[in-house]
């Protein structure tokens, strides 16, 4: 049983590719604050290594196993996003890193994957004997969870753990009375916000900057500077000015604006395809499953990656709301690498059960 | 493996879903390849744009004054940096206070210190071209809102020698005036710009080797004034027009064969009333003010008769007791002194108004008037100053049956003091018309005399480059110039009007001219006012100098050969002098051999 290679291939590209934007993006910041222009250079290498590691470990795993640790996860999960919020490190006034040695942890980045695995086990394990409480459990832990992200704050993760964890119990066929208290929390929230002048002027507001460029934020008026002045050809490896403190984390935030930057068109293109062919081998990988906890995994993990790679660029291009996200295997972020790692090796191993009916040796 | 075991399990994601779910993000990733598309393609230029301005500064490094230097390389002017205290208002929150700590050290009252420091400006000049004690003492006050510029600031070494000349240039070291003025550019240099990357927080990002540059400099200018020559006809002058009680006058001492101007001494009783200028500026009199220029306009009217040949040096001309009819008006010849019948040479040394008009009426007018601009009046000489007059002649229609007489003996036409010694140079080189000029271009004395045979090698002499910025034009033969020396060189002796011009130990050729002002109200002569006049050269027939003495107004009879006379001999002896010009004649005033 082999797993689907084209997949390792396109995130470790997307990660290599991602090692030298690190570089360019963050060596002028680097020298300045630490003395070394490959200080996140060098530190992304060492997740990266790691993250293959896990990848490895992952990919082997029996995945059976992992669904009887699905209570402990949990528990463990909630308690280090309360420790973030009690002992975390504060940057740039968000508290969501722990800090161990030299290693910061961003557990938000894991609660993503987390979600997605519960989830996935919830709607597998419930398909055919519906709960009593149809999927208030679930929304009871998923809401305590993207809560305490929320409250970091980290808005940018609690609407991806929000909106996969909507995807994937309307696409796992939960009916639709148990989505009803979904529906009314929705509709609450959409009334509260449409009452307040100030919350609508802001929608409004940003709705108008899709037009009218010169209204974005000040943050996304950089990225379109970059963005724009790489031009189709890009500004060349390096080259680009932006990291010259234009543009707030060039090397996380905005990565992708300095890929537009000093690869032009060409180069976004070239990410924007990559991101398509992970999302067509993931899906590729989902129709050939059978087995419910694995289609739903698969799915989860592809969404996830998905939608923090179109959050981000959406952010950067000015068609969302400007939030700080982390564009997968790209920004610079040992968690957020490790978890997109973890992800790609839970798809591989379930990639492996997909090629067995091609062969025909199953029924 | 659980996978293989409930053979009952069925997919809960249907083809259909999964599907929906690929279209869904694919249409995401439309969306952002098309925004992607629209920034970088269609609106590339103006992102690129708003980047240039945000991301590129550019500085510029003011260009350094070049100086001015004589022909032999003596300082005239020069710049340098001086401080100058400037104050940032909006960051001085005690305008009190800072103005009662610094007001001493500038020596500036401080109330109205007080004025300056208030407000919300960035900028404010508290005085400019502090010396160095007070900018040590400001530098050490370290007062908040209150910093130091520096500055060039234009010295001139001579003081007020030369100020016509080279004119001045304002606080902010632009040319005003003069020499400053007119090669404004060329000292100035330009400034350099360089476009410089900087960061968000505008630091700059300067080129490796950027540390390296120069500032730039302006080029220095080489003039043809010799300082020592300036400095004696200054003094010569200055004497003269005090002796005389005289309202001014003009000194101008050129080499004939290049055209270069070696001194230009201007002296006006009217001071000029720039007081709050650090140097007082005086219109250059001798290029921008036109007079009438009487007897030694005949060096051109001779000239032009021998050139056409009517008349040879030797010819006698009847000079009618000093009284001539001309068109219902009669012509006088100075002071009475009856003249009869003269050889022409002897009416030009003599100065007879009457012989030189029966001469000049030999001549078509059209033929004079030509001759006349063939000499160079009527029209600007191009030197290389602003402000120059073209002179006043009239045009040919608008003579009368008089003007040919008139113009003949230097009235009803306007000179400038330049065009007069040009003129008179044509002679003194042999017959061209050079262009008057106060900047070597080449630096060096374009010229090395040595090469020069008189009214001959013009070529030899035009070798150098500066003939193709200074030309000369041939206006006389060679022959007819020669004829004029020995002519004018009669006109200095013992019994002619300027014998009080000869220089011991060497032959003089010149020309008295004493011509009366008109008034300016009346349209009528003056009949006690006076330019009185002397135009000269030496050697007489290897000139090094011409000198032009024009004294305005003396008091006195006024005449050219008593006032302005004695004015050309004192320069030229010490001048010759300066220069090591060899003697041409013994102490017997014979010539040598």
């Amino acid at each position: 049983m082999s797993g689907d290679k084209t997949l390792v291939g396109i995130a470790s590209g997307l990660s290599l590719f991602g090692l030298m934007m690190i570089y360019s993006a963050s060596g002028v910041l680097a020298e300045r604050v630490h003395g070394d222009t490959g200080f996140f250079f060098k530190r992304q290498c060492l997740w990266l290594v790691l993250a293959f590691g896990v990848f490895v470990i992952v990919s082997r795993m029996d995945m059976a196993d992992l669904r009887h640790f699905m209570a402990p996860l949990t528990f463990l999960m909630l308690l280090v996003l309360g420790m973030v919020l009690l002992l975390g490190t504060v940057r740039n006034g968000a508290q969501r890193w722990l800090t161990f040695g030299p290693l910061n942890v961003q557990p938000s980045e894991f609660a993503k994957l987390y979600t997605v695995l519960y989830l996935s086990h919830y709607i597998a394990g419930h398909k055919d004997r519906p709960s009593r409480f149809g999927i208030l459990p679930l929304i009871v832990i998923v809401g305590i969870e993207s809560t305490l992200i929320y409250l970091e704050p980290d808005l940018g993760t609690t609407v991806v753990i929000l909106t996969l964890m909507v995807l994937l119990l309307v696409l796992g066929g939960t009916p639709w009375r148990h989505l009803l208290p979904l529906v009314a929390i929705a509709g609450i929230i959409i009334a509260a916000v449409s009452r307040v002048p100030y919350q609508v002027g802001r929608i409004r507001a940003f709705i108008e900057s899709w037009g009218d460029m010169s209204r974005a934020h000040p943050h996304i008026q950089q990225s379109y500077i970059a963005i724009g002045q790489g031009g189709i050809m890009g500004m060349g490896a390096g080259e680009g000015r932006s990291k010259l403190y234009y543009l707030p984390e060039a090397h996380t935030d905005f990565i992708f604006s300095v890929i537009g930057e000093e690869w032009g068109l060409i180069g976004t293109l070239l990410i924007l395809f990559l991101f398509f062919a992970l999302l067509w081998r993931g899906i590729k990988i989902v129709r050939g499953l059978s087995d419910p906890f694995g289609q739903l995994l698969g799915l989860g993990v592809t969404l996830l990656i998905l939608l923090s790679s179109l959050m981000h660029m959406g952010v950067v291009t000015g068609l969302l709301p400007a939030k700080g996200l982390a564009l997968p295997f790209l920004s610079y972020g040992g968690s957020s690498l490790l978890v997109n790692w973890i992800g790609v090796g839970l798809l591989y191993n379930v990639s492996k059960q997909a090629n067995v009916p091609k062969r025909g040796n199953v029924w | 493996m659980m996978f293989f075991a409930p053979k009952r399990q069925t997919p809960v994601l249907s083809p259909a879903r999964l599907n929906a779910v690929l279209l869904f993000f694919t249409v995401g990733l439309l969306l952002i390849g098309g925004r992607l598309g629209f920034i970088q393609w269609v609106q590339s230029e103006r992102w690129s744009d708003r980047a240039t301005q945000q991301q590129e500064r550019v500085i510029s490094m003011r260009s350094t004054r070049g100086s001015i230097y004589d022909r032999n390389g003596r300082l005239l002017a020069m710049s340098t940096d001086t401080p100058s205290i400037y104050a940032i208002p909006a960051q001085i929150d005690h305008p009190k206070q800072t103005a009662r700590a610094l007001a001493p050290l500038l020596g500036l009252s401080e109330t109205s210190l007080v004025k300056k420091l208030k407000g919300n400006s960035q900028f404010r000049w508290i005085k400019r071209h502090v010396t160095p004690q007070m900018e040590e003492a400001v530098r050490n006050a370290r007062l908040t809102g209150i910093d130091i510029q520096w500055e060039q600031k234009r010295f001139y070494p001579k003081s007020d020698s030369l100020a016509q000349i080279l004119g001045m240039t304002g606080i902010d070291d632009n040319g005003l005036e003069g020499l400053e003025r007119a090669y404004h550019d060329t000292l100035q240099g330009s400034n350099e710009r360089w476009v410089i990357e900087k960061d968000a927080t505008g630091k700059p990002l300067f080129p490796r080797d950027f540390q390296y540059r120069r500032a730039p400099h302006g080029d220095d200018l080489h003039l043809s004034i010799d300082e020592v020559i300036q400095h004696i006809a200054e003094r010569e002058l200055n004497s003269a027009i005090k002796n005389t009680r005289a309202r001014g006058g003009v000194v101008i001492v050129m080499d004939p064969v290049t055209g270069e101007i070696l001194a230009m001494a201007v002296k006006s009783s009217e001071a000029g009333k720039g007081a709050s200028h650090a140097r007082k500026w005086q219109r250059n009199r001798a290029i921008t003010d036109i007079y009438e220029p009487g007897s030694t306009f005949k060096i051109v009217s001779a000239a032009s008769a021998l050139e056409e040949g009517v008349v040879s040096p030797g010819e006698l001309i009847d000079c009618e007791q000093g009284t001539y009819k001309v068109a219902g008006t009669v012509i006088h010849d100075h002071d009475s002194i009856a003249m009869g019948v003269i050889p022409f040479s002897e009416v030009v040394a003599q100065s007879s108004n009457v012989g030189m008009v029966k001469v000049m009426q030999r001549l078509k007018k059209e033929t004079f008037f030509a001759r006349i601009r063939a000499f160079g009046f009527g029209k600007r000489r191009g030197v290389d100053l602003l402000g120059e007059s073209p002179g006043l002649l009239r045009d040919l229609p608008r003579w009368s049956d008089r003007s040919l007489a008139s113009i003949a003996i230097g009235q009803e036409i306007g000179v400038t003091p330049l065009q007069m010694i040009t003129g008179a140079a044509v002679i003194a080189n042999g017959g061209w018309l050079v262009t008057p000029h106060l900047v070597l271009d080449p630096p060096a004395p374009a010229v090395k005399r040595v090469a020069y045979t008189w009214g001959l090698s013009q070529e030899k002499v035009s070798s150098t480059g500066s003939v193709v910025k200074y030309p000369k034009h041939r206006v006389i033969s060679t022959k007819t110039a020669e004829t004029m020396v020995g002519i004018l060189q009669e006109a200095t002796s013992d019994t002619a009007t300027g014998s009080q011009a000869r220089i011991a130990g060497f032959s003089v050729a010149g020309k008295t001219g004493t011509a009366q002002k008109t008034n300016p109200d009346t349209g009528r002569y003056y009949q006690d006012r006076f330019v009185s006049s002397f135009i000269g050269f030496a050697p007489a027939r290897s000139p090094e100098i011409a000198i032009l003495v024009a004294i305005d107004e003396p008091e006195g009879d006024g005449y050219g050969g008593k006032v302005a006379a004695p004015v050309f001999s004192a320069i030229g002896s010490e001048v010759l002098r300066h220069l090591n010009i060899v003697p041409d004649l013994d102490e017997y005033g014979v010539p040598k051999i």
